[in-house]
């Protein structure tokens, strides 16, 4: 499903990836741990084409990213993302937030987004606040709006960027139930989180990431309980 | 002295008043409209990653900003003829009006872009929007909600601005007024009408565009 | 193109460029010391006070500064107030800028958090030592850029005068045209001293607005 090979990044002089390899299967749902700047952020935002690579292969489900005759926007459109700041689009309703993207890139009927749209803010259990504003919302709330919007183009794979380190803690658990959901339901799904208890629960895989190298990986509680590494240990025993 | 105030004279020339009245309506409507478009094309140009564009608009900016309005008309209509461009007084006040504006609407449109998140345009881009939905859909909408407050400002200075077209003789409202005292010789209350004409319109102005800008609000 | 004539006659426009700078700079004293008066009427929970004040603002604001010149040198003669033109100039680009910096007055002030009053009365402050103590050194700071910017405004507006006939740079290069017939050169090099006063001032009161937004 993904298909991560030898890629390497750098801005500047700063190398954000340094040959990094991974393998993703369908349903399967990986978590990256790692410290600030190891490039867990820079890796997804590759895997969504918002960086370009400097070298390296990357395939989505069959189609190579870095084919000029790929057209990008039909890939992007596979795969949701969710970020740590939310950005919804503050002039639109959620609802509105949720249906754009559908009528405008996947040529949903009004209509048809709107029920879509409707039956996504049920699922991530804000039904209410279809006509409220971003500003009207809470972090956790919006972050919510923010999965239903990526949800609603129906994407193969979602990636999700620290999506509750910007969350009051009361809030984390709201939108942790939403992705757990997701889990269960067979979501391919790679999360960048420190959530060591969404880690457990839900991880077929934990990656530790230094350096723009992946330094470690395996199932989540033989990462945590016994790793091999010595800078994996140093980094876990900082965090847990 | 024995001058004794007589309004008289104002009743007399109300439709002249108007009518010069309804000439700066039009005259700065005409230009409010160039303007913007200078503003976007050049505002656009000022963030633009090409230096070839960047550099022309951010000199326009500074040098129609750093200099009076009165000398750019003088300078359009009393100078460029001198190098074989000769424009009436209308085309000349026009042109100074659309491009002493223009400048201020430029700044103004590029720090409208420049308050878009850069993660605005990567959640669209990740939806699968191409860039000129991406324009379309999000850039636009949130730079023109952010921009208008002052771009209104700007057509209310404008409005008043189009008052100095007279000295060339363009038509409007002030000439009107300089017009009507030469005759009359009654300057307090030719003067007074005047600007009470101008508060209006200012009013008027300052009016119509919150309206507009409620009803963008709404609409985007 | 006779530049020769400009090299000539520069003298002449930098003492017109003397005189602009002192109206510039007078009115700029004048109309900050009108426009705390009148920014902080306009604050007055008294809405005799408050409402009048407001209609001063909105009448120097709200029209443009040549008709005011145009009422006060030709219009007032009428009520027995005759004002030769320098007067009659200063004192409507004093009105125009008092308005002007009243609302700058007014927005520093009332851009400050809530906050900062309240924790101030809940002190026992009265009024006006909440004023002097808490409210007007913070507001201060936040009008000095608007004001620089008030003041490149009142350079370039300073050529109005020239309409009803006072010297300062733009009659200086009037004049000088009158004689040599250089419009092109002789416009656009007062185009040229305006820009290499006024430029600079812009460029420090973007600086003084990205300190004020660092702090
Ligand atoms: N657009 C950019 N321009 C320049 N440098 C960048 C850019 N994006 C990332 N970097 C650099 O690349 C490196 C990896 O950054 P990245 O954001 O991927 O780290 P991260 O693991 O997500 O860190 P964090 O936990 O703080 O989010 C860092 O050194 C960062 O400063
Ligand atoms: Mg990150």
């Amino acid at each position: 499903m993904i298909n991560v090979r030898d890629v390497y990044k750098s801005f500047g002089i700063v190398k954000a990836l340094q040959g990094v390899t991974l393998f993703v299967n369908k349903g399967e749902r990986v978590v990256i741990i790692g410290p600030s700047g190891s490039g867990k952020s820079t890796l997804l935002r590759c895997l969504n084409h918002l960086e370009t690579i400097d070298s390296g292969t990357i395939i989505i489900d069959g189609t190579p990213l870095n084919d000029s005759k790929v057209n990008i926007n039909k890939v992007r459109a596979e795969i949701g993302i969710v970020f740590q700041s939310f950005n919804l689009f503050p002039h639109l309703t959620a609802l509105r937030n949720i249906t754009l993207a559908q009528e405008k890139v996947r040529k949903r009927t009004k209509e048809e987004a709107e029920r879509i749209a409707r039956s996504l803010l049920e699922k991530v259990g804000i039904p209410e606040k279809a006509n409220s504003y971003p500003a009207q919302l809470s972090g956790g709330q919006q972050q919510r709006v923010a999965i239903a919007r990526a949800l609603a183009m129906q994407p193969k794979i979602m990636l999700f960027d620290e999506p509750t380190s910007a969350l009051d803690p009361e809030m984390i658990g709201e939108v942790l139930d939403v992705m757990k959901q997701l889990a269960r339901e067979g979501m391919t799904m790679i999360v960048v989180s420190h959530e060591m208890g969404f880690a457990r629960e839900v991880a077929d895989r934990v990656i530790f990431m230094d350096e723009g190298r992946i330094v470690e990986e395996g199932p989540p509680k033989e990462l945590f309980e016994n790793p091999r590494q010595d800078r994996t240990k140093a980094f876990l025993s900082k965090i847990l | 002295m024995g001058y004794k105030l007589n309004f008289s004279v104002i009743w007399k020339n109300l439709p002249l008043l108007l009518k010069g009245a309804w000439l700066t309506v039009e005259v700065s409507t005409g230009a409010i409209l160039v303007a913007i478009l200078v503003g976007i094309v050049m505002g656009v140009a000022k963030t633009s990653r090409h230096q070839f564009l960047r550099f022309p608009a951010a000199w326009y900016v500074e040098a129609f900003r750093n200099t009076p309005l009165l000398i750019q008309i003088f300078l359009i209509y009393f100078g460029l003829p001198q190098i074989g461009l000769k424009l009436s007084p209308f085309m000349s006040g026009f042109a100074a009006l659309v491009l002493y504006t223009g400048a201020y609407n430029t700044e103004v449109v590029r720090a409208g872009l420049e308050a878009i998140p850069k993660g605005q345009i990567e959640a669209a881009r990740s939806l699968g929007f191409t860039e000129i939905q991406t324009i379309r859909y999000v850039i636009v909408p949130q730079a023109f909600r952010i921009s208008l407050p002052a771009l209104s400002n700007n057509f209310i200075a404008l409005l008043k601005n189009s008052s100095l077209v007279s000295v060339i003789g363009m038509v409007e409202l002030t000439f009107i007024g300089n017009d009507l005292t030469a005759w009359t010789f009654r300057a307090f209350e030719v003067y007074g009408a005047v600007t009470v004409l101008y508060l209006a319109l200012v009013f008027s102005l300052s009016w119509i565009l919150a309206i507009i800008e409620r009803r963008i609000r709404l609409l985007i | 193109m006779h530049w020769d004539i400009v090299t000539k006659n520069l003298w002449y426009l930098l003492w017109g460029t003397k005189s602009t700078l002192q109206i510039a700079g007078g009115v700029l004293i004048m109309g900050t010391i009108l426009g705390f008066f009148l920014g902080l009427l306009r604050l007055s929970n008294n809405p005799l006070i408050g409402y009048p004040t407001r209609g001063v603002m909105e009448v120097t604001r709200g029209t443009p500064l040549i008709m005011q010149m145009f009422f006060i040198f030709f219009g007032l003669p009428a009520l027995g107030l005759e004002l030769p033109k320098y007067p009659a100039a200063v004192l409507a680009m004093t009105l125009f800028a008092g308005g002007n910096a009243a609302e700058i007055v007014r927005g520093a002030i009332q851009s400050l958090p809530k906050g900062q009053t309240e924790a101030a009365k809940s002190l026992g402050m009265n009024y006006s030592q909440t004023m002097t103590f808490v409210i007007l050194p913070q507001a201060v700071r936040r009008m000095i850029p608007p004001m620089m910017g008030l003041f490149t405004t009142l350079i370039k507006d300073t050529s109005l005068a020239a309409i009803i006939g006072v010297f300062e740079l733009t009659r200086a290069t009037q004049e000088t045209i009158e004689r040599t017939f250089a419009s092109f050169e002789l416009y656009l090099t007062a185009a040229f001293i305006y820009f290499v006063i006024c430029y600079p001032l812009s460029l420090l009161t973007q600086q003084a607005e990205k300190s004020l937004h660092a702090a």
